[in-house]
């Protein structure tokens, strides 16, 4: 269906720098990032890695929606868990007390930064997603899982089932679509009735799913084997990640970044 | 005979909405389907026929304009119980349908159709088995998991499933698609039949064979667009729009062509009795 067009995931086209960087830098510097999350501690360092992430959101010519879209269905654990801290931390100047229950000025500043510290690994990995393509992940984990070869672990088959599985993502997505709709045709209603009615009404759709799913599998393995194809064989790749200069400058970009980080966080 | 089944006014749909991949489908449609008729939609892939056929079964709601079958209306701004009224009135069977079946049995796939529209259990099954008979599937496979037929079989095990709601319109895309000449032809039949006692029918197809020979009308779509309206010999009197929306001709047409060409003079020959006829009728004229 033409619809469906839409890429897994939320990569949003542009051409930002952001976009052109290779995908095994991105890969490393959001986990990189993340570490640094929970390295910051104080005031300073947590207004230090957000001014970053501000200006990456700046340099990756996405909508700042995008972003909030990312943090939006996550609004309720974050506001628990900071409501947790809140109630629960000990220490500093006590504002409110009830049985177990207190309010803290140590308790304030935790969940603040618990908050911040939320909102900043979701926006980086959102990042991450809405600048690199599924396809363009999938090579950088294959390029990046290269060295376990050496232990012995099939990185080649892993990396072709990662490839296989998110090329089908948007075939199921589409299956599930034209399924819900010939059920729906039949006189199904998906939006109504209590939890369990609505769970009971899934039967229709995941049954014939699997079934497709199956078959399909099942053609898919056919035809690979029919055009030769070997879980040992030294396969070429059409797309290869080319390290550029942009990128030994974004990674000493990282590591000034750090370096401040870490400054930061002594003094 | 003669009164609008389906009005449509000033429909348009935007597959994405929002997004950067927003896509429109169809642009500006406005279209009766007649009562009691056969109607072709044909077109090139992509040309938004499935999408117009969701549309008319209320699986999507339009961008704009209006959908209007059998008194119910429904707009871009209609709820969904709206929607769901609009489905009650047509029946649906998507392409390759054998891949929605999903029940134990034969039989209770067939019922599920109606068991949703609220019938009691007995009255279900009795328009099951109807609806399979219709269908000469042999009774002694009622109670046979689905998935163990052939491939023919599960196609009219769904086809039942959605006879069996008994609508007054019914709404087939590609309905032969995958099946052997003898299955083709009847289920080509059954529609015959189908709309002889009294149902409307729309089906999608590729084959212009299948548009000369079983529809009343035709409806090409080009790009989203409604690119011809009306009977097939008036379609394919038009050599020039046949070939500009992209449709190839029916073959009798096509080999009647090459014969022009050697200097015979046809007159649109859309069948193959047509065709033999009027050669027939020439060597007549020429042993005079």
């Amino acid at each position: 269906m033409m619809g469906n067009k839409v890429i897994f995931g939320r990569y949003v086209p542009t051409t930002s720098l952001i976009h052109h960087l290779d995908p095994r830098f991105k890969f490393i510097a959001c986990f990189w990032y993340v570490i640094l999350v929970f390295f910051a501690n104080n005031l300073w360092t947590n207004l230090w890695l957000g001014l970053v992430l501000l200006f990456i959101i700046r340099l990756s010519h996405v909508a700042l929606k995008m972003y909030w879209a990312g943090i939006k269905p996550l609004m309720w654990i974050i506001m628990i868990t900071a409501a947790v801290q809140l109630f629960f931390s000990t220490g500093g100047h006590i504002y409110w007390q009830w049985h177990f229950m207190s309010i803290t000025s140590v308790g304030v500043v935790q969940s603040l930064y618990l908050i911040l510290r939320f909102a900043y690994i979701i926006t980086i990995s959102t990042v991450l997603t809405v600048t690199t393509t599924t396809l363009q992940l999938a090579d950088a984990i294959e390029s990046l899982m290269k060295p376990l070869k050496h232990l012995k672990v099939p990185v080649n088959q892993i990396a072709m089932m990662l490839s296989i599985a998110l090329r089908f993502i948007p075939t199921i997505m589409d299956e599930v679509t034209t399924i819900m709709n010939a059920q729906r045709a039949r006189g199904m209603d998906f939006s109504t009735g209590n939890f369990y009615q609505r769970a009971r009404k899934l039967v229709p759709v995941m049954i014939p799913l699997f079934v497709s799913s199956f078959k399909r599998a099942e053609e898919l393995a056919i035809a690979m084997e029919a055009r030769g194809y070997s879980p040992d064989g030294q396969r070429t790749k059409y797309r290869l990640l080319v390290w550029h200069h942009q990128d030994t400058v974004a990674v000493i970009i990282l590591l000034l970044i750090t370096v401040i980080l870490v400054t930061l966080r002594i003094f | 005979m003669g009164k609008p089944a389906i009005n449509i006014q000033k429909l348009n749909y935007i597959y994405g909405g929002e997004t950067a991949f927003a896509y429109q489908a169809l642009h500006n449609i406005n279209l009766d389907i007649m009562e009691n008729e056969i109607t072709a939609i044909v077109g090139q892939t992509g040309s938004g026929k499935s999408t117009l056929m969701q549309l008319i079964d209320g699986l999507l709601v339009p961008t704009s304009g209006e959908i209007s079958v059998n008194g119910v209306t429904v707009t871009a701004q209609s709820n969904k119980a709206d929607f769901t009224k609009l489905r009650q009135q047509i029946g649906f069977v998507f392409q390759f349908p054998e891949s929605q079946l999903f029940a134990d049995t034969v039989l209770q796939d067939v019922m599920f159709g109606p068991s949703n529209l609220g019938v009691s259990p007995d009255q279900a099954r009795k328009q099951a088995i109807d609806a399979l008979q219709l269908l000469k599937f042999p009774s002694g496979l009622f109670d046979q998991s689905p998935f163990q037929l052939s491939g023919g079989q599960m196609r009219r095990v769904a086809i039942a499933g959605v006879l069996a709601m008994n609508p007054k319109i019914l709404i087939l895309d590609e309905p032969t698609a995958g099946l052997d000449p003898n299955g083709q032809y009847e289920l080509m039949q059954l529609i015959k039949q189908l709309h002889e006692q009294g149902t409307t029918i729309i089906f999608i197809t590729h084959q212009m064979e299948q548009v000369v020979q079983y529809a009343d009308r035709v409806v090409a779509l080009q790009n989203g667009k409604i690119g011809f309206e009306g009977t097939p010999r008036q379609l394919f009197d038009n050599q020039d729009l046949v070939n500009e929306i992209g449709l190839a001709e029916p073959h009798p047409l096509n080999f009647a062509r090459k014969l022009e060409k050697q200097g015979l003079s046809l007159h649109t020959p859309l069948t193959i009795t047509e065709l033999a006829d009027q050669i027939v009728s020439i060597k007549k004229e020429k042993d005079d």
